[in-house]
């Protein structure tokens, strides 16, 4: 067997797992037009949520999960509200709010770290045996197949919800021009903070099933984000498509610069890819839609 | 607030700052006539937290055995997971401020390189218990460890591969830490000499999780074995991600460090069959003691490091006991005691660079433990 289906199957679960990440990214761009930069770290609580809740106090799965990514979603929001929201009140500039995004999540991370401390953890329980799936030729883990398909069904219910609902229009609005949004009767900070939610609550998600498929570190959000961010800017910054189109790309570059290159490349793809899209095409592959 | 007020309140804070400063630098740097000031930089949190906790008992319980518990301060610093940025400010800070007469450890070889040149330029001896790249050999002319170069235990396992018939390796490897490289070549060169071909070289940086793209190159290498070196958590992923790709292939970790709980946790039954080195573990009265007794007093198990730290800390102790608290005088002691000495870790004799030989055997993981093989 030829080692190109293996390298595409790694290729496919590095881009899902890029994805959901810059999937929630992208949607609270979307909304306020500023790199979150706690993202990361809001992804990492979730992970650590149900370390706690499932692998310490041993709850149910499935309630854990659900808490990880409620509570995540709710760090989100408290950020929007005690942080993100007086700063856009007070007019301050994007650059304020980037690294005030900064600085919280250097609180999350080293509460993290504090609470759990900064040694390596596992979500799986490594006396399982681990589901393996063959398609046309490379292996996938069951873990690695169940972000593969969240990423697509999350991307898909987020269009959904972007061109079909009152919801996704409104967001769309406060997007183009927040000014007339709010001249035209919508509760711009509302909704706002539920973006901030729904975008805090994925990466949530996101930061579990890596919990799961690799294991949890507190300082393993600022590589996440810098995937994400690099995901999104590539595909598109605040474009739904464009963040998993993104994703995709940058899982294939770096796999496939691995297998041609050598292992210690891979970031510096990654960020080779950034740069030239930020010269070449700031816009990205989609642009803003 | 008007400008007198302002320029009052200025003056004010630098005047506080300078007096409190010296204040607190005459306190830390004035108790040095009386006791010994011994300090340390070890890996108290993070993914070496093990071995860093063990190494810190081994040498409380060596002060305590020497009776000296009441002459020595013992200050130890966090590097949080051997980070040589955090090792080399925090060696500073032990020996400007806290006028420490000698340090023990780094644990890690690549904080201990980096920490050298300060503790050479102020004549201050280092004794290591776990840093074991053979690039420390001759580094330095304060520079003693209890623990033997890792040459020798990558050639005990490169060797062992070849006698059991393994022909095409593989080579994977942190390629940011220095005792992993050495121990990568010393394996590859030790394997290559045999007989035995080298089909494949990956290497990543230490803070990767992600290694299927490497996995995959060497599965199509046609390797028959996988020699791996990393923290013991990234070995773990590695046989963990490898097996997930239906890898049946033999992997052997060429570095000892992987013997520690965290390895289980991670692996779990990927790792079972896998190669490591070790260090022997001497069948005498003082290492038996040793272990009864640092259960007893801290309710665990002796970590690995932990025996040859207590040797470290001990013949430190002898060596100041004898011959005085300067750099020099600290040497001539260690050169003095560190003569067939019957430690806790086996029999030390530093040769003329500081190190020490001592032999190394081959394990298997058997049902979740390293065992040793015939």
């Amino acid at each position: 067997m030829g080692i190109i289906p293996q390298i595409i199957a790694n290729s496919i679960i590095a881009g899902a797992i890029y994805a959901l990440v810059a999937l929630g990214f992208n949607l609270i761009y979307r909304a306020t037009n500023f790199f979150n930069l706690a993202h990361g770290a809001v992804s990492v609580v979730g992970g650590y949520t149900v370390f706690g809740l499932y692998r310490l106090l041993g709850l149910p799965l499935w309630i854990a999960i659900i808490c990880g990514v409620l509570g995540s979603g709710l760090v989100g929001y408290i950020l929007e509200k005690i942080l993100f929201l007086p700063l856009r009140k007070r007019k301050s500039s994007q650059m304020v709010l980037i690294v005030a995004s900064l600085g919280a999540f250097t609180i999350i991370q080293a509460v993290i770290a504090i609470i759990f401390s900064s040694q390596f953890q596992t979500l799986f329980d490594s006396s399982m045996e681990t589901k393996l799936y063959q398609i046309g030729g490379g292996i996938i883990t069951q873990v690695q197949l169940i972000i593969l398909i969240a990423a697509l069904l999350i991307m898909g219910t987020l269009a959904w919800i972007k061109e079909r609902t009152m919801f996704g229009k409104m967001v769309s609005a406060i997007s183009d021009d927040a000014v007339v949004a709010r001249i035209v009767g919508i509760n711009t900070n509302k909704l706002i903070g539920r973006v901030f939610f729904i975008g805090s609550a994925i990466a949530g998600f996101a930061g579990i099933m890596i919990g799961f498929d690799t294991g949890l570190e507190p300082t393993m959000g600022m590589s996440l984000l810098m995937k994400g961010v690099i995901a999104a800017i590539v595909g598109g910054v605040g474009n739904i498509y464009g963040g998993v189109l993104g994703a995709f790309l940058l899982g294939f570059a770096e796999n496939f610069g691995v297998w041609q290159v050598s292992g210690e490349w891979k970031d510096a793809i990654a960020f080779a890819i950034l740069i030239f899209f930020l010269i070449f095409r700031p816009k990205g592959i989609l642009g803003k839609k | 607030m008007n400008k007198i007020t302002k320029i009052v309140l200025a003056v004010g804070v630098v005047v506080l700052a300078v007096v409190g400063g010296y204040t607190v630098y005459n306190k830390q740097g004035g108790s040095g006539e009386q006791g010994i000031i011994i300090g340390s930089v070890l890996p108290l949190t993070g993914d070496l937290a093990a071995y860093g906790e063990g190494s810190r008992n081994a040498a409380i319980m060596a002060i305590e055995d020497a009776g000296m518990k009441e002459r020595v301060r013992f200050i130890v610093e966090d590097d949080k997971g051997c980070d040589p940025v955090l090792g080399v400010g925090a060696v500073q800070k032990l020996i400007t401020i806290d006028k420490v007469s000698a340090i023990y450890g780094p644990l890690c070889s690549s904080e201990a390189l980096s920490v050298l040149p300060i503790t050479e330029a102020a004549g201050i001896p280092v004794v290591l218990s776990g840093a074991s790249s053979k690039t420390l050999t001759g580094a330095g002319n304060y520079v003693f460890r209890t623990i033997a170069s890792d040459s020798v235990r990558a050639y005990a396992v490169a060797n062992y591969a070849y006698v059991k018939g393994f022909r095409k390796a593989a080579f994977v490897f942190d390629n940011s830490q220095d005792a992993i490289i050495q121990g990568k070549n010393d394996a590859q060169e030790t394997f290559v000499g045999a007989g035995g071909e080298s089909v494949s070289e990956e290497s990543f940086g230490g803070k990767d999780v992600d290694f299927k793209a490497q996995l995959s190159k060497i599965k199509s290498s046609g390797a028959d074995v996988v020699f791996v070196g990393a923290f013991p958590k990234t070995v773990a992923l590695i046989i963990k991600q490898a097996r997930e790709m239906k890898m049946s292939t033999q992997f052997i970790s060429f570095d000892a460090s992987v013997d520690v709980k965290e390895f289980f946790a991670i692996g779990g039954s990927n790792v079972e069959g896998v190669i490591a080195p070790a260090m022997v573990k001497p069948n005498t009265e003082e290492a038996k003691s040793f272990e009864t007794r640092y259960k007893a007093r801290f309710g665990v198990d002796a970590t690995m490091y932990a025996a040859e730290g207590y040797d470290a800390m001990m013949l430190l102790l002898k060596a100041i006991k004898t011959e005085g608290v300067r750099g020099d005088q600290i040497k001539a002691g260690l050169l003095k005691i560190g003569n067939n000495y019957q430690g806790a870790s086996g029999i030390i004799t530093f040769n003329s660079m500081g190190d020490v030989e001592k032999p190394a055997v081959v394990k298997v993981v058997n049902n979740g433990v390293f065992e040793e093989v015939k």
